[in-house]
């Protein structure tokens, strides 16, 4: 059985009033994600493939429960989310590369900060801080101020913090976006180690060669709706991901979109 | 609400650690103190009239009184120096027509104090049916020649109609016969509920932007609202945290006000009877002040769109203490319109003879509706995800 499963998810938002329009007209409705259906697995990675736009950070705020759905329902271990949230929100760790850090913390009181919302026992959480900052190299920058960091490191605590409360489901909007190449690097193997030790994760991306590298599956979203779901062996079998998603980006209308 | 504590505690922690934070939180306080210590000083030196002792003033008039004649006025004059016991001395110069046209000029240098310049045969016209004139000239520059001209001119009247105004042994009395408090308390009247608008809300525009709408931009808003926190908890532990810390800003304020006023405000007490219901409406005040800021903040989806926001409601809000404790509002419908009750009701307080016990009760259930109706709806600001992820 699925750890996690969607069914149907669809999301709107309101467009913002155009010149010359009526002031009390109704606001005109973008579908961000449409009859979204998806399935996932323990120990495995998968990755939500589009171009900017295509609902990918939509989809991914309503699994993370964010955000609900106008539509459909989200199940985690066959149960509807809504019926117990508080549990449900204790499995997930979600991280956007949007996030920067309040940087008049150090990595340690934030650290500590998210340990104590999640209601973490003191021991446990300490633990799982030593382990953290010794896999991410933060342990040397503890105590200095997130300001005072370099961007990879930044990215780095934001990554631990995301991870404090050991979650089973990890979800990534975008996760190696604005990274260099070393920290990239890391975040890479990191998420290999997390499918090791059967964790669930659930990443976004317009990076083919990253889904390519790190996805088990791969689901390709255009204009809010799964266009094609895969394993990468059978892309690779189709010559490619980036030959497949050009060819189902044509068929939808392109540049249109 | 499981995790209020743990982020009001940080929330605490940002802003009685962040200097920055404490420069803008607690730096006009003491300003305030510092500038009305020194403005008050300033006022009193202006204001007061100078001792001056052991002193010779120079006095000079044009010579039209005959030889070995002083016109009264300089009589009167001297027979107040011998018996103001000062040890001052009077040095008079009769001018002739011709010294007199560069008195004016000698005045200026400092030689004489006073100048009077009589209309030919004065004295002896006074009585009749023309018009005489007496001017005096002194330079004002001069603290000595200032004193002698106000003595002088206090004196006219005395030597040439024979009565004394305003006057006892030679001095000035105060003829408003109002209390000096009377006074002083429309003065603060006005000047409390004003600082008091603005003490408590200005620490709010540097506090309620970066709480939320900070988060907003950083992203860590949406970190914190994944966690099993309720939103409400969330929202409950800023609001108590921004209540706190501009209560504690405010205070600091509202203290350098108190120090300082006796400075300013010379003779006015505020008594406990006053202070006590206006620390409650203080406290109230707060809490909706917060709620305000606070939904503001959930509002604007940056920290620079919440201050702008922020910034025009303070200046809306000290227009609204300035009309509400200048104009008459004692009616009791005023007491129902929020905020603008706030300073009307202190003001009344301040200025009326009895306490306005209504009005009072009106503006505490007015306001503390108001507060919760505030809290209330940031708190639903809080589960908008329109308004949380607004772009």
């Amino acid at each position: 059985m699925a750890i996690l499963s969607t069914d149907n998810l669809r999301k709107t938002f309101s467009l913002p009033k155009e010149k010359g329009e009526p002031l009390f007209a109704k606001r005109k409705r973008l579908v961000a994600v449409n009859q979204l259906s998806l399935s996932f697995e323990e120990g495995e990675i998968y990755g939500l493939l589009g171009p900017n736009g295509a609902g990918k950070t939509t989809a991914l705020r309503m699994i993370a429960s964010l955000i609900k759905p106008e539509e459909g329902k989200i199940f985690y271990q066959g149960e509807d989310i809504e019926k117990n949230l508080t549990a449900y929100r204790k499995e997930i760790g979600f991280l956007t590369s949007e996030l920067k850090l309040d940087g008049f913390f150090t990595p340690n009181q934030t650290f500590d900060y998210f340990a104590r919302l999640y209601a973490m026992d003191e021991k446990e959480a300490k633990e799982e801080k030593e382990i953290l900052f010794e896999r991410f190299h933060i342990s040397e920058y503890r105590n200095k101020k997130i300001d005072e960091l370099s961007t990879g490191m930044k990215q780095k605590c934001s990554l631990a913090l995301s991870l404090a409360h050991k979650p089973k489901i990890v979800i990534f909007d975008e996760p190696t976006n604005g990274l260099d190449i070393v920290a990239s690097q890391e975040v890479e193997q990191f998420l290999l180690d997390l499918k090791k030790s059967n964790h669930l994760v659930l990443l976004s991306t317009h990076i083919f060669s990253l889904a390519e590298k790190l996805c088990d599956r791969i689901g390709i979203l255009l204009h809010g709706e799964l266009k094609k779901e895969d394993t990468k062996e059978k892309y690779k079998e189709e010559g490619g991901l980036e030959k497949v998603f050009f060819a189902l980006y044509e068929k939808e209308g392109g540049d249109n979109l | 609400m499981k995790g209020l504590a743990t982020i009001f505690k940080k929330e605490c922690l940002r802003y009685f650690t962040d200097y920055r934070m404490l420069i803008a939180l607690f730096l006009p306080g003491i300003l305030i103190f510092v500038l009305y210590m020194s403005m008050g000083n300033i006022m009193t030196n202006i204001v007061s009239t100078p001792a001056i002792e052991n002193t010779v003033f120079h006095i000079a008039y044009t010579d039209d009184f005959g030889e070995g004649e002083y016109p009264k006025l300089v009589s009167l004059l001297e027979a107040t120096f011998t018996s103001g016991g000062r040890g001052n001395t009077l040095k008079t110069y009769p001018l002739s027509e011709e010294e007199s046209l560069s008195a004016k000029e000698e005045v200026k240098k400092g030689t004489y104090d006073v100048y009077l310049d009589y209309s030919p045969s004065f004295e002896d016209e006074l009585l009749g049916e023309k018009v005489q004139t007496l001017n005096i000239y002194y330079n004002g520059a001069s603290e000595k020649a200032t004193y002698l001209y106000e003595l002088t001119s206090s004196l006219v009247s005395f030597a040439y109609n024979g009565y004394l105004l305003n006057q006892e042994n030679g001095f000035p009395i105060d003829s408003n016969v109002a209390e000096e408090n009377f006074r002083m308390d429309q003065v603060a009247s006005f000047l409390i509920p004003l600082l008091t608008t603005t003490f408590l809300f200005s620490p709010i525009i540097s506090l309620a932007p970066e709480s939320i709408a900070g988060e907003k931009e950083r992203g860590t808003l949406a970190t914190l609202l994944i966690t099993p926190v309720s939103r409400s908890a969330i929202s409950w532990g800023k609001i108590l945290a921004i209540s706190l810390a501009s209560l504690a800003s405010a205070l600091v304020s509202f203290l350098g006000v108190f120090f300082s006023i006796p400075s300013i405000l010379p003779g006015f007490q505020l008594s406990f009877d006053s202070a006590f219901p206006i620390l409650i409406l203080f406290l109230l005040s707060d809490i909706l002040f917060v709620g305000i800021g606070i939904a503001i903040s959930a509002f604007a989806k940056s920290i620079k769109e919440a201050n702008s926001y922020l910034g025009g409601l303070l200046t809306l809000m000290m227009v609204v203490s300035l009309l509400s404790s200048i104009l008459d509002f004692s009616a009791l419908p005023f007491a129902f319109i929020p905020v603008f009750n706030i300073s009307s009701c202190m003001s009344l307080i301040l200025k009326s003879s009895t306490f306005p016990w209504l009005y009072m009760t009106i503006t505490i259930v007015v306001t503390a509706l108001a507060a919760s109706l505030v809290v209330f709806f940031s708190n639903r600001l809080f589960r908008s995800e329109k308004i949380m992820f607004r772009k």
